[in-house]
């Protein structure tokens, strides 16, 4: 939005100068503090290790309701001043949310270490135990490795290319090639694979469905069949001008075209309007009905673990 | 008005709604009396479900969906942990598998927790819980080969599903698993109605934990939502009625984008104001029309702002020291 | 500088893999075998490489690293951004997880997830409002027609005048009327399925109870229809990629 604020950053207590001495003693001040938290967490009694660990979620909580119930700036700009103090916080956290909203992204990711602990250990298990599967561990071990060289590798030579020369393939090194192909050739042709299995399963869950002989589950695929129908356009351009010539021939509706497809008043029999009404007046209010329960049920359990009211799960 | 005006229909609403739960789960607390709830079929089955892998010698397997970490993802392990300590009991092998791994730190922690509860930790083996990828259909072709190859009897596929349900559904029902299914995305609920053989229906998935536990706080909690949903049903029948009336007259007011509606005023305005005042409306005349946008129902709803609602005046700061953004 | 005849075999051998791969993947149809089974180990492997690779230059490095660092004017960069060195304190929060495993100290890994949990929990309360208002005001439909004149909507052809259009688009015609009200009542219903607490008693709620799960399942059939047709369009573009690409792609220099 402004550019010119950006052209010159305001450096203050939160923000330092790149690359100066006083961002990189912050940093390092700020990663001792944590690890000296870290440290004294693991001599917590058992007594306060509950509530430390509600302070947390509930802090986290707590943002997002201020943010929803503290009136926002009207007309916000980074470089006004608030009147008074009300604007002053609604201003704070106006500032606040994008960095806020990047907290859960940064933590999952730092998380990720874990997952991938666990499948080292797995896999390693495997071999070490010389267990029946134990080449298909080892070929696992390939394939990760090779895409993290090739992945890396690609990505800094990239990262260094500012003339932007490895969008044309002709410039391609060895490392760009070996990511393309396991990136481009392998994982994507992969999951368009996986994909697309779905049709197959599609037809023999739709099959089985068809032979339950209960009235909710012919209800199910009647609908279902109805909407697919809807689909084919052979079917549809048949239907629909059937249904013209008869508005035409039969009720003689001088708003009847066969040519365009219109009926006239007999439109609402076309198998488009057929399928558009079940949608717009059956599928949307009964799947709103699903919606506002499963709405209403976040909601809950997103107050009951702000709250530290669940007991179990994550809040023991 | 100096405040833009964030919807004081909204704020009281979702007031209501948090203190109709709040008030049902200190009342529940406070009870002392086991409160109805009425019977959800597919967590009946969960007994059978494992009672059949017992006796099959076989793996249960459970997956929490491919979200990340939330509520539901916490939801289902709630879920698995009451299922696992059943399994616990009678020494049956579990698998749970996990596409996210905050999601696994957390089944890591709850998994273990339940099997050191009932004093069984020996029986823990810490690869049952295991992280697979989070790449949606790496994660498919990764469970269904387990499936597959440890011929698993009982499947429950709880959480967050998008389009990889029906391949986890299928691969199971193929070895002739019993299925027990629920997802928060009502897009993927039809999948599971014609694959699986039990499937919990929208919010069925969150009324689990308390049909299955008991526990006051989450029996009144449900409660609660039961009242909300009553508030919303009854905020939809006396709207439609309202609004059946207060759409028969006839207005030629119609309400207009600041920028339409008045042009000469939006010519004069600056781009900063102009940006600011993108979301402001004025009235005008037109088409004689039943009466849609003026409708008292119409506004609270949809809160009418005005130019001056929108303009709000505030010193500068020194130019210099212009706010730090991104 | 490589030549078009590398690119050529390049392209034939990525695609040729694809197509190994992809008829590897589909063997699981038939049989679970070794050869999905190396498919599938391959695809894990990758998924899992590629994550940690992506994990970095997608997520941590520009959400994170260059926050925290900021960067002065260069050649990438035409204007320098601060650092914000509070984002180091996430470090040590994010590898409090990492005590998981212990047997001591395992608590502590509750201290990221529940920052996390509460983020959302908070964001929960924020948008209920911005989600379901509005959809609650779209469910207030008016059921009482304003003419009686036509009971349906007269067809809207490119032959009437606009002043006539909006004539006819302006009213509530009867049988838009009963189309809103059937919306309401299925709403209404299938709501009634969602009650938990409140044990439903008589005639009249237990049918209106069944009309809603009746419903229901009208509203799942329509997704599960609309859906085969999409899903059936990806199975052909695989086909396209098997047997039209794969064929193209052994005509080195010649595309």
């Amino acid at each position: 939005m402004n550019l010119l604020a950006q052209a010159a950053p305001n450096y203050n207590f939160w923000a330092a100068e790149p690359g100066s001495a006083r961002l990189w003693i912050m940093i390092l001040v700020s990663l001792l503090v944590g690890a000296g938290f870290y440290a004294a967490l693991f001599y917590a009694p058992s007594r306060i290790r509950k509530p430390i660990v509600w302070t947390f979620t509930f802090a986290g909580g707590l943002f997002y309701v201020l943010y929803w119930a503290w009136p926002q700036p009207v007309s916000y700009h980074p470089d006004d001043i608030p009147n008074g103090f009300v604007e002053n916080v609604g201003f704070w956290l106006h500032d606040a949310l994008p960095r806020v909203a990047d907290i859960s992204n940064i933590l999952t990711a730092f998380l990720l270490g874990l997952g991938i602990y666990s499948l080292l250990r797995i896999h390693t298990g495997r071999i070490v135990k010389r267990q029946a599967d134990r080449g298909f561990s080892v070929v696992f071990f390939i394939a990760m490795l090779a895409i993290l060289v090739f992945g890396y590798w690609d990505w800094s030579l990239r990262e260094a290319d500012t003339k932007g020369l490895l969008q044309d393939s002709a410039n391609w090194q060895l490392a760009n090639f070996g990511q393309n192909l396991l990136f481009d050739g392998f994982l994507q042709q992969m999951d368009s694979a996986m994909f697309s299995m779905i049709a197959f399963f599609i037809l023999s869950a739709a099959y089985r469905a068809f032979r339950i002989r209960s009235v909710e589950s012919t209800v199910l695929m009647a609908s279902a069949l109805i909407l697919m129908v809807s689909l084919l356009t052979l079917v549809v351009t048949n239907w629909d001008s059937g249904v013209a010539n008869l508005a035409k021939n039969v009720f003689h509706d001088s708003k009847a075209d066969p040519a365009t497809f219109q009926a006239g008043y007999l439109n609402w029999m076309k198998l488009s309007s057929i399928a558009n009404w079940l949608k717009a007046y059956m599928q949307v209010p009964a799947l709103r009905a699903v919606d506002w329960g499963i709405g209403l049920g976040a909601l809950a359990m997103g107050l009951r673990l702000w709250l530290g009211l669940e007991k179990g799960g994550v809040s023991v | 008005m100096q405040w833009y005006d964030t919807g004081v229909l909204g704020m009281l609403f979702v007031v209501l709604l948090v203190l109709f739960i709040l008030y049902n789960i200190y009342r529940t607390e406070h009870k002392k009396k086991d409160l109805y709830i009425r019977r959800i079929p597919g967590l009946n089955a969960i007994d059978d479900a494992i009672g059949r892998s017992t006796e099959m010698g076989r793996p249960v397997l459970m997956v929490p969906g491919i979200g990340t970490l939330n509520a539901i993802s916490v939801q289902a392990l709630s879920i698995f942990a009451h299922i696992t300590k059943a399994a616990a009991q009678f020494g049956t092998p579990i698998r749970i598998c996990l596409a996210d791994a905050a999601v696994y730190t957390v089944a890591q922690e709850i998994i273990r927790d339940v099997y050191q509860q009932q004093g069984l930790i020996d029986r823990y083996d810490t690869d049952s819980v295991r992280f697979l990828t989070d790449r949606q259909f790496a994660f498919a072709a990764g469970v269904s080969g387990l499936i597959l190859r440890e011929k698993v009897a009982a499947a429950f596929f709880l959480g967050e599903w998008y389009a990889e349900s029906l391949i986890f559904a299928e691969t199971a029902n193929s070895i002739g698993a019993i299925q027990i299914a629920g997802s928060t995305e009502k897009s993927q609920t039809p999948f599971f109605i014609a694959a699986c053989d039990y499937v919990l229906i929208g919010d069925e998935f969150y009324a689990a934990s308390a049909y299955l536990t008991r526990q006051p706080i989450l029996v009144g909690s449900l409660v609660g939502q039961d009242w909300a949903k009553i508030a919303m049903a009854a905020c939809v029948l006396f709207g439609f009625l309202v609004n059946s009336a207060q759409r028969l007259p006839e207005t030629d007011m119609h309400r207009v984008p600041l920028k339409d509606g008045a042009p000469e005023v939006w010519s004069q305005l600056s781009d900063d104001q102009k940006a600011d005042l993108e979301t402001a409306e004025t009235w005008a005349k037109g088409e004689k029309a039943n009466a849609t946008e003026d409708t008292g129902l119409y506004r609270l709803f949809n809160p009418f702002y005005s130019k001056e609602d929108l303009t709000v005046k505030r010193a500068k700061k020194p130019s210099g020291a212009a706010g730090a953004t991104e | 500088m490589n030549s078009q005849a590398t690119l050529d075999l390049f392209n034939f051998v990525k695609i040729t893999c694809g197509v190994l791969a992809t008829i590897g993947l589909y063997s699981v149809l038939y049989k679970e075998t070794k050869l999905f089974r190396f498919f599938e180990h391959v695809f894990l492997g990758l998924a899992a490489g590629y994550s940690l690779v992506a994990v970095w230059k997608d997520a941590l490095y520009t959400m994170w690293w260059q926050k925290m660092v900021g960067h002065a004017v260069d050649a990438t960069h035409q204007s320098a951004t601060a650092g914000y060195w509070i984002y180091a304190i996430l470090v040590p929060i994010g590898f409090m997880a990492y005590q998981v495993f212990s047997q001591k100290h395992n608590w502590m890994s509750r201290i990221p997830i529940g920052l996390i949990i509460g983020l959302w929990a908070g964001q929960q309360v924020q948008i209920w409002w911005q989600t379901y208002g509005p959809q609650i005001y779209a469910s207030m439909l008016p059921v009482w027609p304003t003419t009686f004149s036509s009971l349906v909507k007269p067809p809207v052809t490119p032959d009437l005048l606009p002043a006539q259009i909006a004539a006819i688009n302006k009213e509530l015609y009867l049988t838009q009327a009963v189309n809103n009200l059937i919306f309401v009542v299925t709403l209404l219903s299938a709501f009634t399925y969602f009650l938990y607490s409140f044990e439903l008693k008589g005639k009249f709620m237990l049918g209106f109870n069944k009309l809603g799960r009746w419903m229901l399942m009208i509203g799942f059939g329509a997704i599960f229809g609309s859906t085969v047709m999409a899903r059936f369009a990806l199975v052909i573009d695989r086909m396209f990629y098997i047997w039209i690409e794969w064929f193209q792609s052994m005509h080195f220099g010649g595309r």
